[in-house]
């Protein structure tokens, strides 16, 4: 069927029944990507089509003549939502292609380059964890693994996630606790995605803080779930991607949480026992490292590059600190200690796991230069044949 | 203000020690930051014992047993030389056997469960290994076959030869100690029931040493023995021993085990038709110790509101001749009819069974079979005779039983002067005859019946039909003691009626006569035997009977001997010991007022209220001195 029938077809139906109807023939323009042997002409002739057929029928931004639409109201809105909830809750699977056609579909609805569809996206995914959508999840956490987890598009779906959906919700909801569990590869890229947003984003004096209710989720997320940081390492993405797609390198949530424990005392006045824990959990699930990642040149848990980031923030700030303070190492204020040492905690855990990858190099020289605690000092000689 | 932390004393300490120093710092206050501390030292010092053992504590602390038991398996694999593990290896050790377990023994016990099982098995086994008392190791042991009952049978024997040793060289002789306690009743089982086949000659050498240590316990009532085994629970009970001796049993193919399977006297047949020498001593052994033991609980009820009994020669008679028994010459091997009737008095229970039983017992082991082939039945003997009073009461009772008096009476003569043996004296007077020694006898109980704090009922009848001889188990409680001593009162001066001078013949008819109410009416021919007697000689006096007369038959009797006979007889029933205002009575001559007043004195006595018991021991309180004819 060629392109002009394919709409012509299209046009004679209702919204939202358009809807349905275009992703079925989007899904299979897919499909003959992906199992046919075809010419890349072809493919990318069909591939067009594709994006004409989204652009048109699914999100309706553009009328027949390719001339911009006003937006849809609520109500479509939500019409559209419930025909893509169905979509991938229903249809997967079903289909040839599986896994690969699903996330294939699902990154043509949703490239980074469309910021604007952000916004729908993150309130289908909030339905999707309120219906537990799982081949939803699925398919967004391969989305932001491939886009990156910390890009802007992650970052502003995650943002949108914890603004729109996660505050409503209240703490002890089971459909958080159980996240993990359900949708390990989407909780864990959006666990990189938040562990980014935090103590980063805001002013340098006045960072993002996340609030309690939310550092509690994700300490318990950790805390129980030992293999959660591990998510988006330990899953092979080779068969879930379009046709030619290359799985990208996964990054852990490791350094982006261990940046709230070690920042925290650095910027919140009270003994916040919460981010003691979530330390922990870290550690000890950094700890494990060598039974989730066995082959050490696979290894790729902790990024050389974030944690060099990750000392210079913190050594800044301590030295914003100690300004015109006389101060001996030994007997630095408790907090900047407590800063410290929990920085060389994760240092110490991450070099006897072997869990760093990337040049070190401007890693230690960054390290050498912090103030010298005794846990650093005893961290740094045990390693002392390598720093 | 912020707060420094003073790092000064820290500066001389080693990283190891300021590491564990910074976990112990941090965990009241703030236990996540003490387990990154501890977590961290952990990578940092693998091979350090204290950091490694930090990280245990800490867990303990926060009582995460899950967590100290992965640290406990890694500690035990790693520092098996170090004390402080040591240390704890015990407090665990002693948590698992604890029977009252304080917080830290459940958290213990909570934590090895978390442990697995190879290394639990290791852990035991090594600290019984090191335990230089041989009853920890004992306990350890016995806690390891509990845990892991596969393939301890080997241990076990070790375990067996250990304590053996043990009790060989621990002072004093007696079978009564902590080692064979475990052996008996805790090791023997289980190596009965998880090994395989034994050596006969093993399994008797086992079985010998159970048996000499539950005899031995079993049978002595002293609290001794509770002192030699204290603070151990004392479960040792007969019904242990028999399954003991099942186990036994089973293993040595013993057609006699079932005897062991209770009420043990339903099967007793069986002994007789054994050609097994061997097990039937052991069994008739222990049967025998359980029978005694049963009687003599039976003989001495150490419940409260529960009283002894007695074995005493009751009374007989025959159709033919209507005299007291003869006795006869008593085969054991004879009919049941030629054995004398034993009865029981109400509350003596299966006292009647528990004795046909031992002394079939008895009579096995004392058989000439038995007895000759039997060299193992002396073995036991120490524990069933030596300084046992208990074998001593039952062949005393058989000895009457049989008739054999003379024995009967060399047992009881050594015996204090207690209710019992006194009973005993006047039983053996009785059997043998000896009459007029039966007041003397009856004396000392008569003071004794009032210290009897139970009250008790009459015995029906004492008096058994058609048979060669009655023996009874009187319940040492007031009102049997007192029938059995009235009626032999009544036999004595019955019998010795012809020797009595008419001067005292009329003390002695009013004491019969006051005698006889008590177990109203069995005695009512004696007391019309009486009135006959009394037609004849055509004369009374006695000045108890308004005191002690009170039964209306007896008093109807008299008052119409008063009344009708009073030409003839000559009655004088007031005490001369009255005040002197009251005109002695006579039935001849007499006006009518003082027949009035003989009336209403009979009236008087028809309507006393007082139980019979308490007048008739009033009686025999205060005519003590007369009526023992001394």
């Amino acid at each position: 069927m060629s392109s002009d029938s394919t709409k012509q077809v299209l046009r004679k139906l209702e919204f939202p029944l358009c809807v349905k109807e275009a992703l079925s023939r989007i899904e299979q323009l897919c499909v003959a990507n992906i199992i046919q042997n075809v010419e890349r002409i072809q493919t990318i002739k069909q591939t067009d089509l594709a994006m004409e057929l989204i652009t048109e029928f699914v999100f309706c931004e553009v009328d027949r003549r390719s001339m911009k639409k006003k937006k849809l109201n609520h109500i479509q809105e939500m019409q559209l939502l419930e025909v893509l909830s169905d979509y991938f809750a229903y249809n997967h699977n079903t289909t040839l292609g599986g896994d690969a056609a699903r996330n294939t579909v699902f990154m043509s609805l949703f490239p980074h380059t469309y910021v604007e569809r952000c916004q729908l996206l993150v309130k289908l995914v909030s339905i999707a964890v309120c219906t537990n959508n799982i081949p939803l999840l699925s398919a967004t956490g391969v989305l932001m693994q491939q886009i990156g987890c910390t890009s802007k598009f992650s970052i502003e779906l995650a943002k949108g996630l914890i603004n729109d959906y996660f505050t409503l919700l209240p703490e002890s909801s089971i459909k958080l606790h159980d996240l993990p569990s359900k949708a390990p590869l989407f909780t864990a890229n959006f666990l990189t995605a938040l562990a980014e947003i935090y103590f980063t984003a805001g002013t340098e004096d006045n960072p993002l803080i996340p609030s309690n209710s939310l550092l509690n989720i994700i300490t318990e997320w950790v805390s129980e779930n030992n293999s959660l940081c591990y998510a988006a390492l330990t899953s092979n993405l080779l068969h879930s991607l379009p046709m030619g797609g290359i799985p990208m390198p996964a990054i852990t949530p490791f350094v982006g949480l261990f940046k709230w424990c070690v920042l925290a005392p650095l910027y919140i006045d009270e003994d916040n026992v919460n981010y003691a824990k979530l330390h922990l959990s870290a550690l000890e699930s950094l700890l494990d490292s060598q039974i989730y990642c066995p082959s050490a040149s696979q290894r790729n848990v902790v990024s050389a590059q974030q944690l060099t980031f990750l000392v210079t923030v913190c050594h800044e700030k301590i030295e914003k600190i100690l300004k015109g303070v006389e101060i001996d190492v030994e007997n630095l204020f408790p907090y900047v200690q407590l800063a410290l040492e929990r920085l060389a905690q994760f240092v110490q855990v991450a070099l006897h796991t072997n869990s760093i990858y990337g040049s070190k190099q401007e890693f230690f020289n960054r390290l050498r230069n912090l103030p010298k605690i005794r846990l650093l000092r005893i961290t740094m000689s045990r390693h002392k044949e390598i720093i | 203000m912020p707060h420094f932390i003073a790092d000064n004393k820290t500066c001389e300490i080693s990283d190891e020690e300021y590491l564990v120093l910074r976990a112990k710092e941090t965990s009241d206050k703030n236990p996540y930051q003490s387990k990154a501390w501890t977590l961290t030292a952990r990578t940092l010092f693998p091979q350090n014992f204290d950091v490694q053992f930090e990280a245990y504590l800490v867990e303990k602390n926060n009582g995460n047993s899950k967590e100290a038991a992965k640290f406990f398996g890694e500690l035990f694999q790693s520092f098996i030389a170090e004390n402080g593990l040591w240390n704890e290896m015990y407090a665990l050790t002693n948590a698992l056997r604890s029977e009252n377990p304080c917080a830290d023994d459940i958290f213990l016990k909570n934590m090895f469960s978390y442990i697995p099982s190879i290394i639990q098995r290791d852990i035991l086994t090594l600290t019984a290994e090191r335990s230089e008392d041989t009853m920890e190791h004992c306990r350890l042991m016995l806690l390891l076959f509990k845990k892991f009952p596969q393939n301890t049978s080997q241990l076990i024997i070790r375990l067996v030869d250990t304590l053996m040793t043990a009790e060989k060289h621990s002072p004093g002789p007696s079978v009564i100690n902590c080692y064979r306690k475990t052996l008996v009743c805790e090791v023997l089982p289980l190596l009965l029931q998880t090994s395989g086949e034994l050596p006969p000659k093993q399994l008797y050498r086992f079985l010998h040493k159970s048996i000499e240590f539950y005899l031995a316990y079993l049978m002595s009532k002293s609290s001794m023995v509770e002192n030699v085994l204290e603070n151990e629970k004392n479960d040792i009970s007969w019904e242990l021993l028999f399954n003991l001796i099942k186990m036994f049993g089973n293993k040595l193919d013993w057609e006699l085990c079932s005897i062991f399977i209770p009420p043990c006297t339903v099967r007793m047949n069986i002994l007789d038709q054994t050609k097994a020498i061997r097990q039937l001593i052991y069994c008739l052994t222990v049967l025998f110790a359980y029978c005694l033991y049963q009687y003599n609980i039976a003989l001495y009820p150490i419940l409260e509101n529960k009283h002894s009994v007695v074995l005493v020669e009751a009374f007989v008679v025959k159709e033919a001749d209507e005299i007291l028994p003869k006795r006869l010459k008593i085969d054991p091997t004879s009919q049941d009819s030629n054995l004398p009737t034993l009865t029981g008095s109400e509350g003596t229970g299966d006292i009647i069974k528990h004795f046909n039983f031992a002394l079939k017992c008895w009579n096995m082991l004392n058989s000439t079979d038995v007895y000759q082939k039997g060299k193992y039945s002396n073995k036991f003997s120490p524990y069933l005779f030596n300084g046992n009073s208990w074998i001593l009461d039952f062949i005393t009772d058989v000895a009457l039983y049989r008739g054999k008096f003379e024995e009967f009476q060399f047992n009881i003569q050594s015996k204090a002067n207690n209710i019992r043996s006194n009973l005993q004296k006047l039983t053996y007077n009785f059997v043998t005859k000896n009459y007029h020694m039966l007041g003397e006898c009856c004396i000392p109980i008569i003071r004794q019946i009032e210290s009897l704090s139970l009250l008790g009922n009459q015995y029906p009848s004492l008096t058994e039909y058609n048979t060669t001889r009655h023996l009874h188990y009187l319940a040492i409680m007031k009102i049997p003691v007192l029938q059995y001593v009235v009626k032999l009162l009544i036999i004595m001066y019955w019998q010795l009626l012809p020797n009595f001078t008419s001067s005292e013949i009329d003390r002695i008819f009013g004491y019969v006569l006051i005698l006889c109410q008590l177990s109203w009416p069995s005695e009512k021919r004696i007391v019309f035997d009486i009135l006959t007697k009394i037609r004849n000689k055509r004369s009374f006096t006695c000045n108890l009977f308004f005191k002690y007369v009170v039964n209306v038959e007896i008093l109807e009797e008299f008052m119409h001997m008063y009344a009708n006979e009073q030409e003839i007889i000559k009655l004088d029933l007031i005490g001369t010991g009255q005040s002197h205002s009251q005109k002695r009575m006579f039935t001849r001559g007499v006006d009518k007022e003082e027949r009035e007043d003989f009336r209403q004195l009979m009236k008087e006595q028809v309507c006393r209220q007082e139980p019979l018991y308490t007048l008739i021991i009033q009686f025999l309180l205060e005519e003590d001195r007369h009526i023992s004819l001394k």
